[in-house]
């Protein structure tokens, strides 16, 4: 052993010759032992000129002056008697004093339940999730996982068990100490080591009186650990010492380094003991996890092993991303790959930019262009392209979840409209965000509202939310503490807060006044967060807080999903699990990306423009023997198979069965002729149709126009509110009312129709009923307060407050036949504002619906009126929902508003799902996952690409692009269109032979279009 | 040919899994192979497999029990062949869905038959085919590991590979076994022959030049893989054999039935005889299709399955005035329902009884749920999730064998004995000789175990 120390300090000096030591620093700076249980995990730091730490806790020489007050047990400092002395460490010529004080070693320190015995049930791994705090425990033993729950635990183990668990008159026989132990058979195996210091604490508790929570004893509240900024462990220095110290609310600290937790983010990169001694093994970066209670930090590790025969070869950095990326690799001793070819450079930024391979033609006039800043050009010209904007809509509506069969209607394609158009002009992100996170109204006319259309939950809602502009995965804490990160059940309630108001009652998206949001396990009533629970709409100060250039759930985010697009990994991966035990790969690159993000105005562009003009997405994918280990670092470009939709689109081009750009106008004029063609066919049925509707109407009993609704009018009290006539309340008639009238959803039995507003005013809603006879209705009400109606201008009902009372609630009027006019007015006093109104009898029989027109109320109450009387926009309206009854005139419709671009897969806004796609990974939108977009190769893929249906189909047609050209040209057309590059004489020469020698030369062509598609330079990004 | 390691192209992904190893069990493994015979739609067990002769006249069955080749053990006259076959057979008529509502639907009960585990848990549970793919992979290298024959069922998208690598997706074959020109459709070769096949591929490897530098690439290794094993099971004519139905003699053919059911049976006994691991068979008859060489069409049979709500005991289609979610099927004793099936059955029993396969092979029938002893308005019976039958034959299971039993009207159970979905998946996992106890992680780490709210049915064993 000493020798090996001896070795150890021989070796540090010889470092230390390379960068000497400029000082030394112990942690913790002062000793407090309260108890004659306490003690102190030392860690002793050497900082070297050139800023690198290094642990010497176990190289360093350690005296105490006085022995009577306190004594060392390797590193650890433990209390002897109570008094006061100096621990003097040295290390070469550099010393530093710490002093220690020692008191009441002679009072009683009983073992605490709470911070003592269930740290130590942690750190054995009894309350795991696989074992005992699994929801139901196992073998009938159940713990909460990680003693999150003191009173449950205290319940199982102390009184539960038919108290054989502890048995505290012979503490060796508690189960609690033999099953793990092994003394008796114990399914989770040996958990426990007799005489460790695990196994001491737990029989000690028992021995003591197994006592459980104690009342007003000290709370915990943190825990520090050091070192708490990432380190560098550098051969052959590979080690550090962790000290963690626990924070009670009555301030005091106890060392807890033997009792906390320890985990891996990595093992093969760095593993940690059981006394939170971290071994650095292979090169990478790690987290190490210390939990203790409720507490999780991570500190970082990087480790450099040897590299020998490595150096470092200083390569082009064109920017800040380079630098920031080469200080790592310089660290970590990973070789930085050359840049790569032009019509590597060509290919790659097409695809991950617009999708799209680029244009043969593109290729030809780039690779011969000799100015030297062409690809900074490609560049802009790409960001500024449609193209562009479809692409990256694309994935953002996987997010977003955009599927006609949910955003029906037309829906679907609206929202993706608005998302592409914020993306073309660039719109600042936050202002997406926030416009999308509090958008309300009717998702027919707002689009970004379309977002909680599709999420029909609070739960789906405050998940995908999360995960998308938070990129955490918070589902963990719907139902416990999240296990690996600080976020609590708590937190996920309190988001969930934020949205549970939302009523989404028929595409119309509104905020309930009631929703709040309970714990389900406490039942206490959650504030929402980032705002207090009175306010109008919670929503705002959440999107405030989220969108905030400091909050670091937002900015680092984006950045690293569109780093992730463009480089085939996130700096942070996966993107959307961001959590301290999950580090960045480079914490200073990402910072810098997301700080410039945020105060340059949330610029998506110009990320994606800083990070293509860089030498590191330029980079070959060529690696060499010092980078070809590295996945994380970004030394080399990743060779990444082409996404689903990129392959379709991809092979349609080389296959010549996609149009080309140009040939849209040609599809688009297509198009627009038959639209109209079928327009004049459904139109000259128009009045046909009109008239057929009308007699139907007539024969029906009665039938309901549509209902219009007029607000809001405030009033100083309810009185006015409800007395004032704020229009021409006696004469009033639809056609001469001049007021701004919106269209509702069309009446509905009992349904409850919710005003926006909270004020004192009122609100006027009209309807009107057609009636074959003149027939006595009877109305039913109910409001939160008062009701005034009219019938063709006389008032019928006047209730200022409805009450309990069923003669309040009443009313009856004679309608006449034909045309009648029904004019609501309802007060608010202040508060909730809603009214429902159900027509309950009809000439003198109960009714169960009012319904019984089966066309939309506002078309009803249009055929109801005479043709002459009716005015051009009622017979537009008419004209259009006639038309909108066609399904091929909708679907031509449809087509068009989408820019005839179906046919590219990478450029329509929702998924087509063809078999070819879904093979390849496709995302069917029901998850706000990354994941949800599958990568990996399969089977199924190569039986696609060999010999699947849709390849088959493209190929058929394939010769006819290429049949008219000679061999040569047609080689030379085929590989740029396939891989953006000219072919070498030797693949012309293949090439040109198999053609040569084949019977049929369209078949051959086939052929050799078959083959250049199942290459792996096509299919993959390299 | 070289043997590949399945569990080597799996592991591509697995390095994502974080740590697992499959143990080594703990009791030796009585099967190599499972087949599942999955009649989807809830078949009606008071038809079949549990006759109850004195339940209330108006509700009874009019199938009457028959002795089977075992004393004592009587099934419906619908199962008339398979009785014969009894000695093999252990029916379970205890079987049950301990949570009522949740399962009690077709996609959700089929998902639940798939993965063996109730679904709208915590987290979304991959098939038990794709696991054992996975664990286990295969010992036919020119087949994948895991195929659904055909995989056309009503709730056959309700297939999942969950958390595991796509690579275990289960391989659905598709199409109608009946029709004389049926192949797999990626796996014949499209629009072209072998020799032009071997062109392309000669030209492909000949221009191939791979990625220079990049050759270590992960994905572009394994994608390579793939396509070597994929090219060659197009061209491999083992792959084709064990897809061609046209290699078993006529005779062989005929004694299924020559119809979809009795050739997708037997299909399923082919691709077992070829070493795959875990096949599953999940047919129903087309409206428009083939009966021993002549085109047929079942008028108005537009959807096949067992889910009998109307007029379950038509001589024809199911498709009555005012009726509702029981249209489109035929009655249950007619020749495309219960008809086939035993024929196709009681066939498979004895084939697979001939050839030996069924010493290692675990052959399961199964649906969803039963059907209620109480016929509804509509003739018909609906959905039953409180007990329904299942049989199970080889690798072990005992045969001549009844478990469980229930009231005289079929519908509640009466013995001490019940048994679950969940138990029906521990029991193949025991019967593989895969250790449960130790899970495999979610990439995000949490610890998941395979049928975990089951054990395996002792009397099986």
């Amino acid at each position: 052993m000493r020798q090996l120390l001896a070795l150890l300090i021989t070796l540090f000096c010889s470092t230390v010759m390379a960068s000497k030591l400029e000082r030394i620093e112990v942690f913790p700076t002062e000793l407090n032992l309260a108890s004659k249980r306490s003690k102190a995990q030392l860690v002793i730091t050497g900082w070297l000129e050139n800023g690198e730490a290094r642990d010497l806790t176990r190289l360093a020489k350690i005296v105490i002056a006085d022995k009577k007050v306190a004594d060392l047990n390797r590193s650890i400092v433990i209390p002897i008697g109570d008094g006061e002395t100096d621990i003097l460490i040295r290390v070469g010529e550099h010393s530093v004093k710490l002093p220690v004080r020692v008191s009441r070693q002679s009072a009683t320190d009983p073992i605490r339940f709470t911070t003592e015995t269930l740290a130590t049930l942690t750190k054995q791994g009894c309350n795991a999730g696989s074992c005992h705090g699994s929801p139901h425990g196992k073998a009938g033993f159940s713990l909460s996982l990680f003693g999150f729950d003191a009173a449950h635990d205290e319940l199982s183990l102390i009184r539960g068990g038919l108290n054989r668990r502890v048995n505290v008159l012979a503490p060796d026989e508690s189960l609690m100490l033999k099953k793990p132990l092994l003394k008796v058979p114990h399914v989770g195996g040996k958990k426990l080591v007799q005489n460790d210091s695990a196994y001491h604490l737990l029989r000690q508790w028992i021995f003591e009186g197994a006592r459980g929570v104690i009342k007003n004893e000290p709370k915990f509240v943190k825990i520090v650990v050091y070192p708490k900024q990432e380190r560098v462990l550098r051969a052959p220095h590979l080690h550090q010492q962790l000290s963690v110290q626990a924070y009670f609310d009555n301030d005091t600290v106890r060392d807890v380094t033997d009792l906390a937790t320890y985990q891996t983010s990595k093992r093969q990169v760095a593993t940690v003991e059981s006394n939170g001694l971290v071994l650095g093994r292979e090169r990478g970066s790690a987290a190490i996890m210390v939990r203790y209670l409720e507490s999780l930090e991570s500190v970082y590790f990087t480790v450099v092993p040897e590299s020998e025969g490595f150096a470092w070869l200083p390569p082009q950095e064109n920017n800040g991303i380079d630098r920031l990326v080469n200080d790592r690799l310089k660290l970590l001793q990973i070789e930085p790959a050359l840049t790569c070819s032009d019509s590597v450079f060509l290919r790659r930024v097409h695809l991950d930019l617009t999708g799209l391979l680029p244009p043969t033609v593109l290729v030809r006039a780039f690779l011969s262009n000799d100015s030297c800043n062409k690809r900074t050009k490609l560049i802009n010209d790409l960001l500024n392209s449609r193209e562009f904007a479809r692409f990256q809509a694309l994935q953002m509506a996987d997010l977003l979840r955009i599927t006609p069969e949910v955003l029906t209607d037309g829906r679907a394609a609206f929202f993706a409209k608005w998302i592409e158009e914020a993306i073309h002009t660039n719109q600042p992100f936050d202002k997406i965000t926030r416009q999308i996170l509090t958008a309300s109204g009717d998702s027919k006319e707002v689009a970004p509202a379309n977002y909680y259309a599709s999420l029909n939950k609070t739960e789906n809602t405050v998940e995908s939310t999360v995960q998308i502009f938070m990129g955490a995965r918070i589902q963990c804490a719907k139902c416990h503490n999240h296990p690996f990160e600080n976020w609590t059940q708590d937190d996920y309630y309190r988001i969930g807060a934020v949205f549970n108001r939302i009523n989404r009652d028929k595409g119309m998206i509104l905020m309930n006044d009631s929703g709040e949001m309970t714990h389900p396990r406490t039942g206490k009533v959650m504030d929402p967060w980032g705002g207090k629970a009175d306010s109008a709409d919670p929503r705002l100060k959440f999107a405030e807080w989220l969108t905030a250039a400091d909050n670091p759930w937002f900015a680092r985010v984006m950045v690293n999903r569109i780093w992730s697009r463009l480089m085939g990994r996130g700096i942070v991966e996966p993107v959307d699990d961001f959590r301290s035990s999950n580090p960045p790969s480079n914490v200073p690159l990402l910072n810098e990306l997301a700080n410039s993000f945020a105060t340059n105005g949330f610029n998506c562009k110009q990320v994606y423009r800083e990070i293509c003009n860089s030498q590191v997405y330029q980079r070959t994918t060529q690696a060499t023997e010092f980078n070809a280990e590295d996945n994380e670092n970004f030394s080399h470009a990743r060779v990444r198979l082409l996404t689903a939709e990129q392959l379709q689109d991809a092979i349609g081009y080389v296959t010549g069965s996609v149009q080309p750009a140009g040939e849209m106008f040609r599809v688009k004029a297509e198009l627009e002729s038959k639209e109209r063609e079928r327009t004049v066919k459904i139109d000259t049925n128009q009045s046909t149709w009109e008239e057929s509707q009308t007699k139907r109407l007539s024969k029906l009993d009665f039938h309901l126009g549509g209902q219009w609704s007029l607000g809001f009018y405030k009033a100083k009290d309810q009185k006015e509110a409800h007395e004032k006539a704020f229009i021409e309340e006696t004469a009033f008639n639809m056609d001469l009312a001049k007021q701004d009238w919106q269209l509702q959803p069309d009446w509905e039995q009992s349904r409850k129709v919710n005003f926006p507003e909270n004020e004192i005013g009122a609100r006027y809603i009209y309807q009107t009923i057609t009636s074959r006879v003149n027939a006595k209705v009877k109305f039913h009400f109910v409001a939160d307060d008062g009701v005034r109606a009219w019938h063709n201008g006389r008032l019928f009902y006047d209730q200022i407050q409805i009450l309990e009372d069923p003669k309040t609630q009443y009313a009856e009027t004679e309608l006449s036949s034909g045309l009648n006019y029904i004019l609501f007015k309802v007060n608010n006093k202040g508060g909730a504002f809603h009214l429902t109104v159900s027509i309950v009898e009809f000439d003198g029989k109960a009714l169960e619906s009012a319904s019984n027109s089966t066309l939309p109320g506002h078309i009803t109450g249009i055929l109801a009126k005479p043709v002459q009387k009716r005015s051009t926009d009622q017979q537009n309206a008419l004209r259009n929902y006639h038309q909108s009854l066609d399904d091929e005139l909708v679907e031509l419709r449809h087509e068009l508003a989408l820019d005839v671009r179906l046919q590219y897969a990478t450029q329509r806004p929702w998924h087509e799902q063809t078999d070819f796609l879904k093979a390849f990974g496709q995302p069917k939108r029901t998850s706000p996952c990354a994941c949800e977009r599958s990568s990996e190769p399969t089977l199924e893929q190569a039986l696609q690409l060999l010999n699947g249906r849709q390849v088959y189909d493209k190929l058929t047609d394939s010769n006819k692009q290429y049949a008219s050209l000679t061999d040569h040209t047609l080689v030379e057309a085929l590989y740029l269109a396939a891989f953006s590059r000219y072919p070498s004489d030797l693949e012309t020469g293949k090439a040109r032979e198999y053609i040569e020698h084949s019977e049929n030369r369209d078949d051959a062509i086939r052929d050799l279009v078959w083959a250049l598609i199942n290459t792996q330079e096509f299919m993959f990004q390299h | 040919m070289q043997r590949r390691n399945f569990i080597g192209l799996g592991a591509v992904g697995l390095s994502s899994l974080g740590n697992w190893s499959w143990a080594a069990p703990r009791r030796k493994a009585a099967a190599k192979n499972v087949l599942v015979i999955f009649e989807q739609g809830g078949m009606s067990h008071i038809d079949t497999w549990d006759p109850k002769p004195d339940a209330p006249v108006e509700h009874r069955s009019p199938f009457k029990p028959i002795s089977s080749n075992v004393p004592g053990i009587q099934v419906t006259d619908l199962l008339k062949k398979t009785a014969q076959h009894m000695d093999k057979l252990s029916v379970i008529r205890c079987m049950t869905q301990p949570v009522p509502g949740v399962a009690n639907s077709h996609p959700m009960g089929a998902q639940y038959i798939y993965s063996g585990e109730t679904p709208g848990g915590a987290v979304e549970m991959p098939d038990m085919s794709s696991v054992i793919a996975m664990l286990m992979g295969s010992d036919a290298d020119h087949l994948p590991s895991n195929i659904m024959v055909p995989g056309t069922n009503e709730a056959a998208f309700m297939t999942r590979v969950g958390f595991i690598p796509p690579s275990h997706k289960v391989f659905k074959t598709g199409g109608n076994l009946a029709d004389p020109k049926w192949s797999v459709p990626n796996l014949g070769l499209q629009g072209i022959d072998e020799r032009r096949f071997k062109n392309r591929r000669d030209l492909l490897s000949s221009l191939d030049v791979g990625l220079t530098g990049a050759a270590k690439a992960k994905d572009a290794g394994a994608m390579r893989a793939f396509m070597e094993q994929a090219a060659d099971m197009l061209t491999n004519p083992n792959t084709r054999k064990a897809f061609n139905l046209e290699t078993e003699p006529v005779k062989i053919r005929e004694r299924y039935g020559m119809g979809h059911r009795g050739q997708s049976y037997l299909m399923g006994r082919k691709l077992i005889q070829s070493g795959v691991r875990f096949v599953t068979v999940d047919c129903r008859e087309p409206i428009n299709t083939w009966r021993d060489g002549k085109r047929v069409k079942f008028d108005g049979g537009s959807n096949m399955n067992w889910d009998h709500h109307d007029d379950i005991y038509s001589e024809s289609h199911t498709n009555i005035k005012g009726g509702g979610a029981g249209a489109g099927r035929y009655g249950i004793h007619t020749w495309p329902m219960m008809g086939s099936l035993d024929q196709a059955l009681s066939a498979l029993i004895d084939d697979l009884h001939q050839r030996g396969l069924l010493e290692e092979t675990l052959l399961c029938i199964v649906t969803e749920f039963g059907r209620t002893p109480k016929i509804n308005e509509r003739k018909g019976r609906d959905h039953w999730t409180h007990a329904f039958s299942f049989a199970f034959a080889g690798a072990g299971v005992p045969g001549g064998q009844v478990v469980g039993s229930t009231d005289k009207d079929g519908g509640y159970i009466t013995s001490s004995q019940a048994y679950t979905i969940d138990d029906y998946a521990a029991t193949i996992y025991e019967k593989l000789g895969i250790n449960r106890e130790k899970p495999v992680h979610t990439p995000d780490g949490r610890p998941i175990y395979f049928a975990k709210n089951g054990s395996p049915i002792p009397e099986l064993f």
